[in-house]
Formats: structure tokens, sequence, C-alpha cells
């Protein structure tokens, strides 16, 4: 009888199977997979050696740290949509650029983004030689004998946020339109940290022709570039007279032990004009906070630029803020609102100094201390219309040409019911 | 019965065709463009601890991990560290991760736990600490330091750092040391024994750091996010901005220069929210104390509301310190148990305008000398504004409805 069942269930079971699964015998076609595949997994493009071109459009990722070829270009890019992760390990190299954009025609490349990893050595780090609506974030770029980054050519809305670059040999940042057509605007510089490198730290050149328009360098800290003479934490340096820096913003920096400037403007036959520096630290350079001249003697223009709400101090030679040169035309410029501190050295130093200038607004700033007794506070001369208003000095002189419109400067109460006035306290 | 097992037997055969079927043959062989798992995950796995870095490149850890001692120690520069989500824990000795002499080291997303510091970097440049969780350290959750070297240009990003027996983040330049060029940005440092931030110049330089959109609250002893310059030091050119500190035991937010030669200087305190902080101590404050020099930085835009002394308070008055030439401006100031804000001793030079001063036994104090006070709104302040001779104080605008009178003086303070 137990027989009996045990055979009976050993029918019943595969034919109970047999109901349940049942259907036609032939295969509907292949098993579906059920798994994935490891290019499923990972699908983007692995670099696994270096030179490498990227010439279609992509998904790109290192997988180790790469060493390219002495005088070899580790990655190019000529075409648009790009995007390459570096995974976080070093790309290194020697005399050449570590990633470069070059586009093949006139229009600039499109929407590349590089991103979280090392660029280490090379002439130039990262160069884009005609770049648009890029970004460029989290790069460690370092050790670059050039420049660790250059956007040049026709480049624009690009975003450089988050990237560090240190201990290049020139230029750590260098925004260069440097021909007749070419343009660099509408870039965004946040974030960064550019530190102990050879030469200025941002860069804003125009000369032949150029334009550098319209770029936002924000919320980055600058400090400790050194090494040739002259050097400052951002410099603009416009150089022929059909160029231009125009309309760039300065916001919210931190610009400290640069060796020589804090931000310089410079212009010879040329104009710096409508740019805006403001909410900026400026601090410990050897020879000023924010100075202004023209670049060998080449007459240049300095108009229209908002120097607001930035804390300027320690700064030795030259002091806080000056625009002195009989080659520099200076107009229109708002110097507003700026606490300035423990500027200059010597008899002739002011914190705050505008000479040759003309229709500039100094309204607002305070101005104290120096690191000698001698420094004077705030120093007009040689200008005309210049409205001087409304300014705080402890300690230091207050010296106005009288050829500038400016209020009464009140050194005890009663304080005059006049909107015009400027403070003195010695 | 031997006759119905044989034909099971090939039943059961066929069914299992008929539910894992296709064809024998493969449709073709492996396509070439297939990957391995070496590109797939290219990264060094760091599946135990303790762990040794001895090589550049990019690390990642594969499970939560435990030791007793230290957690990973690196000895290469250019590297990168994921802690993949995953937990490094130690028993309250030792480093979690030790960084001494190496550029450019960057660990990320995990937390660290229960060492005797969570990150410990000396002499280390550029790093980046980004993502992590470090808590329950019986010294500081983040120690960088600058003993004779430098530790510059780091970027310390969306980071907590609570509950340690220290300090939650310790940025130090020692007597040769230099700890330029920092970026802490969204740190959280809540409930630490010691100190949430604290940034030092002791005898070394510590310049142009930022510490922005962070939290520090609940901390026990000292300044709850200090940056102090001692022995000599020099700090200055930094920016301090959109933090929210609030509830810590002790003092609020404080630039200080302690010690002759030491300079303070140049600094933007800005937008900040320091309330309910206590112990009789400032919520936001500027000290110049035996010989250092706290001068020429800018406090703006700041709310600083019922902490349990004074609102904002500059002070120098121990032993010929300074804070000069500062400027307090646009700031609301309200509740604060003692002054709104008070200029002490030596605090000559500064501007104080454009502030909303509010609800105080007394608004606006002067002790010092040489200041000016223009263009401030009181109101609630049992007393207005207090200030000595040799001020430059625009006259106290009381009461009155209607119409502002155009002859009324431009500068005047109000209290409506």
């Amino acid at each position: 009888m137990k027989t009996k069942f045990h055979t009976l269930a050993l029918i019943t079971v595969p034919m109970a199977f047999q109901v349940l699964a049942q259907g036609p015998l032939m295969p509907p076609g292949p098993p579906e997979p059920m798994m994935k595949t490891l290019d499923e997994v990972e699908a983007r493009i692995p670099i696994e050696s270096v030179p490498f071109t990227i010439d279609q459009p992509g998904s790109y990722y290192l997988t180790g740290n790469l060493e390219a070829a002495a005088g070899v270009q580790a990655i190019l890019i000529t075409a648009d949509d790009v995007r390459l992760d570096l995974m976080g390990f070093t790309l290194s190299g020697g005399a050449t650029r570590g990633i470069s954009l070059n586009p093949p025609g006139d229009d600039p490349i499109q929407n590349t983004v590089v991103r979280n990893g090392t660029l280490d050595g090379f002439s130039s780090g990262l160069r884009i030689l005609g770049g648009e609506n890029g970004r460029y974030e989290d790069l460690q770029i370092r050790n670059a004998a050039g420049s660790g980054i250059i956007l040049a050519g026709e480049s624009r809305g690009n975003v450089i946020r988050g990237c560090m670059v240190a201990e290049s040999g020139s230029w750590a940042v260098n925004l260069s339109a440097t021909q007749e057509g070419e343009i660099v605007t509408g870039n965004l510089i946040e974030d960064c940290i550019v530190i102990d490198n050879g030469s200025h730290g941002i860069r804003l050149r125009a000369a032949s022709g150029g334009l550098v328009t319209e770029n936002t360098i924000r919320n980055n800290t600058i400090i400790g570039n050194s090494g040739v003479s002259g050097t400052s934490g951002i410099y603009f340096e416009a150089t022929s007279s059909n160029s231009a820096i125009n309309g760039n913003r300065i916001l919210n920096n931190a610009i400290t032990d640069n060796q020589s400037r804090g931000i310089y403007l410079r212009s010879s036959a040329s104009v710096v004009r409508n740019n805006e520096i403001r909410n900026n630290t400026v601090h410990g350079h050897d020879n000023a906070g924010i100075i202004g001249t023209s670049l060998n003697a080449g007459s240049g223009v300095l108009t229209g630029t908002r120097i607001e709400d930035n804390v300027i101090s320690w700064n030795r030679f030259n002091g806080g803020i000056r625009f002195w040169d009989s080659d520099l035309e200076v107009t229109g410029m708002v110097i507003r609102g700026n606490v300035l501190a423990d500027n200059g050295v010597g008899s002739s130093v002011a914190h705050l100094r505008v000479e040759y200038g003309q229709n500039n607004t100094i309204q607002a700033n305070h101005l104290s201390g120096a690191q000698t007794s001698t420094t004077q506070g705030l120093r007009t001369g040689n200008s005309s219309g210049q409205l001087v208003v409304q300014n705080s000095v402890l300690g230091e002189q207050i010296m106005i040409s009288p050829t500038d419109r400016y209020g009464q400067t009140i050194e005890s109460v009663p304080i005059e019911n006049s909107a015009w006035l400027n403070f003195r306290l010695d | 019965m031997r006759y119905l097992k044989a034909f099971f037997i090939p039943t059961l055969g066929c069914m299992l065709p008929a539910m894992g079927q296709g064809p024998l043959n493969p449709v073709s062989g492996p396509a070439p463009m297939m990957r391995t798992l070496d590109q797939v995950e290219p990264r060094t796995p760091i599946s135990e601890l303790p762990f040794t870095i001895s090589e550049p490149g990019s690390y990642y850890v594969t499970d939560n991990l435990e030791v007793t001692g230290n957690g990973i120690l690196v000895e290469s520069d250019n590297v990168s560290i994921d802690l993949n989500g995953f937990t490094m824990r130690g028993s309250g000795s030792g480093l979690g991760v030790r960084v001494a002499g190496f550029d450019n080291v960057r660990v990320r997303n995990g937390g660290i736990h229960e060492f005797n510091h969570g990150i410990y970097k000396e002499n280390s440049n550029y790093g980046r600490l980004e993502a992590l969780a470090l808590s329950n350290h019986t010294g500081n959750g983040i120690w960088i330091r600058a003993l004779s070297g430098t530790c510059n240009g780091h970027r310390i990003r969306d980071v907590t750092v609570s509950n340690n027996g220290s300090r939650g983040l310790n940025l130090e330049a020692g007597s040769e040391g230099v700890a330029s060029g920092n970026v802490l940005a969204g740190v959280r440092a809540i409930g630490n024994s010691f100190n949430g931030i604290r940034i030092s110049a002791n005898g070394g330089v510590s310049s142009g750091n930022v510490v922005r959109d962070g939290w520090v609250q609940g901390n026990l002893q000292f300044t709850a996010l200090d940056i102090i310059v001692e022995n000599g030091g020099r700090s200055g050119g930094n920016i301090i901005e959109n933090m929210r500190v609030v509830e810590n035991v002790h003092s609020g937010l404080r630039l200080i220069a302690n010690g002759s030669d030491s300079i303070n200087t140049g600094n933007i305190v800005r937008n900040n929210q320091v309330k309910r902080n206590g112990n009789q101590t400032p919520g936001l404050s500027v000290v110049g104390s035996s010989n250092g020099q706290a001068n020429g930085n800018l406090l703006e835009g700041n709310a600083v509301h019922e902490n349990l002394s004074w609102g904002i308070y500059l002070n120098s008055s121990l032993s010929q310190g300074t804070s000069r030439g500062n400027a307090i401006r646009n700031s609301t100031v309200s509740g604060n148990h003692s002054y709104g804000i008070r200029l002490g001793g030596n605090t000559e030079g500064t501007r104080v305008e454009n502030n909303v001063v509010s609800d105080h036994p007394t608004g606006i104090r002067v002790d010092s000398s040489k200041s000016f006070v223009f263009t401030n709104t009181l109101f609630g302040n049992s007393a207005g504004i207090m200030a000595g001779s040799g001020n430059l104080v625009a006259p106290l605008i009381v009461g009155g409805t209607g119409e502002i009178p155009n002859t009324t003086n431009p500068w005047a303070n109000f209290a409506p």
C-alpha cells in the first residue's frame, strides 16, 4: 500500500508541474538575460592609456593613474558632448598639455565635462582653446610648468568649480584673448583654491583685438602666489587699443599673501571698463591691496569699475587702494564702503589714493591704522570732479584736491546737518 | 513499480527543458567590447584595517570596518579614498586616517568614529575632506596641524564633526607653521567638548581661510567658532559667512589676537546668525589682548540675538591690545542679556552704522574714544546709546511720529 502511494505520487507530481508550467513546448526565444552584463554595469568608455584622443561624443573614464611620455599630450578632446571622469586618479606628464580642447573648426567645443581627479605636471594642466558651456569640477591641478588652467580662444559660458590650482610655474588660471575675434566671456570660476603658484593667481588678459568680458570670479581663495616680480592675486592686463577687459565681476574672494599686489588693474592703450570688485578680503601683500597703473607708459584707461565693500588690510609699500599714474586715465570709478586697515609704509603712502582721476566717487570708506605713523589716510590730487564724501578716517590725514567735490571734514561733535561730510578722529 | 519509476524519470527530464528552454547553440561568441572587472571597478579595495597606502591612486572601502589603533595611514601624494558609504570605527585610540607630509589626499563619503582623532593631517597640503561624519573621538574630529611646515589649500565640505572629546575641527598653525587658504564649507560642528571650529595661529600664520555655510551648535567649552592668534602669529583676510552659531554653552564667534606682535586683522564676518550662546560671554566678539592687534575687521549683516551676555563686543582693555578700525554695520542685534553692542577699551576708530539694536538694558555702549556711531535704529532698550567723550556720535532722535523733517540730521540715530 505504502509503495503504491509513493508510485502514485511520483507520477502525479511531475504531471502537476506540467499543469502549472504548461504552454507550448517550443521556447518562445532565447532566454531573457536576467543579469546585467559588465558592459551594462559600466557603460562608459575606459581610457587605459595615453595619449588618447576623444573625437566622438560620449562618457569616458580613467581606469588608473596614467602617465604621458615626455612631450606627449595626454588627452585631446575634439568632439562636442564629452564627459570625462578621472575617477580620483592622477594624470601626469610633462612638457605639453594634460587635457586639451582643440576645436577642429571655427566653433568652440560644446558641453565638455571634466571632473574628479588630479592633473600633475605638464606644461599646462587643462587648456581650453575654444569651449562653450563646459564644466570643469573637482580637479586638482598641480605642478604645471606654465599655467594650471588656460581658457582662451573663443570660450563662453564655462564653469570652473571646486578646483585647486597649485604650484604652477606661471599664471595659475589664465583667461586670455589675444587675437582679433577671440572672446572669453560669460565664464564662472567659483569655489576654487589658487595657491602657491609661480606667478599671478588669476590673470585676465586681452591683447591684439581680444575681449575678456562678463566673466565672474567668486568665492575663491587666492593665496601665496609668488615667484616673479609683481605677482598679483588677480591681474587685469589689457594691452592694445582694440582689446578690452569689460564687465567682469570679482566677488567674495579671499585674496591674501600674494607676493606683490592683491588685485592689479593694468591698461595700456586700452580700456578696462565696468568691472566690479566687491566683498573681497585683500590682505598681506608687499606692494598694494588694489592698484591700477598703465603698462609701459601706454596711456591706458580705467573706467566705470566699482570697488565696493572690500576689506583691505596689511598691504605694505603702496597702501590699500592706489590709482596714481599720470599715464592712466581713471574715470567714473566708484570706490565705496571699503574697510582699509594697517596698510602702507613710507611718508608718501596713503591708505586710499586716487590721482589723475576724473568724476570718480569715493564714498563711505573707513580707514584706520598704519604700519608707520607717517602714512596718509585718504588722498586725491591732479584730479577733477571727484566726489569725496562720507568717509571716516582714524589717525591719518584727509588730503583732497580743491578741484574735487567733497564734504566738510568733521573732527568733533556736533555732527553737521549735511549728508556729504567726511569724518576724521586723531 | 520499476516500470513506473522508469516512466517518471524521462517525464521529469522532458519537463526541465520546457521550463529553462532555449537553443543549445550559443547565439554568438562573447563580444570583444566586454568589460573586465578591473575596468568596471578600477579602484583599489580596502577591506580591512589597518591599511597603509604607499602609492598614488584611487581607493575604496568595501565594508564597515573596525580596528584597535590606527585605521588608514596615507604615505603618498595624490590619493583619493572613497569610504563608499561605510563606517570606520576605532576603540578610542589611534587615528582614523593619518596623513603626515603628503599632499593632495582626499577622503570622502562615509563615517569615521571612536578613534583618538578622526582625521589627523600634519604638514600636508591641498587635501579634500568631503561628505563625512566624524563623531565620538576622544580628541578632535578633524585635526589639521602645521607644526613647522604648511597645511594650506584644504577643502573641507559637507562634513559633520560631533560629540568629540576635544574640538570638532581644529586647524592649527604652530610656531613656524602656515595654515592658510583653507575652505570649510558646510561644516556642522555639534556637541563637542571644546570648540566647535577653531582656527589658530600660534606663532605661525593662518590667513585667507574661509568658513561658510555651516552650523555650530551645542559645543560645551571655549568659543564655539574661534579665530585665534597667539604668540606673535598672524591671521588676516579670512572670511566667515553664512554660519549658524547657536546655543553653545560658551561664547559664539570670536576673532582674537593675544600676545605681543599677534595680528588678527582684515577679516570679514558677514551674514552669520549668532544666537542664544551663553555663560556670560559675548555672542560675537573681536578682542586684542596683551598687546595683540585685532584691527580693521568688518562685521556686517549679522543677526545677533538672545545671547546671555553682550551681543557684539569689541574689547582690548587687557594689557594694551588694540581693536582699532573695525566696522559694525547692517546687523540686527536684539534681546541679548547685556549690551547690544559694546565697544570696550582701546577700540578707537570703530564705525558703527546702520544697525538695528533692540531689547537690551543698553543698546550701544562706547567706553573708548574716537569711534563713529551713525544711522543706527534702536528700540526697546532701557538706554539707547551710552558713549564717552571724543567719539563722533550722531544725535539720537527719540520718538516722534509722521514724516521725518528734511532738516533732520542725515547721520542721526533713531529710537522711534
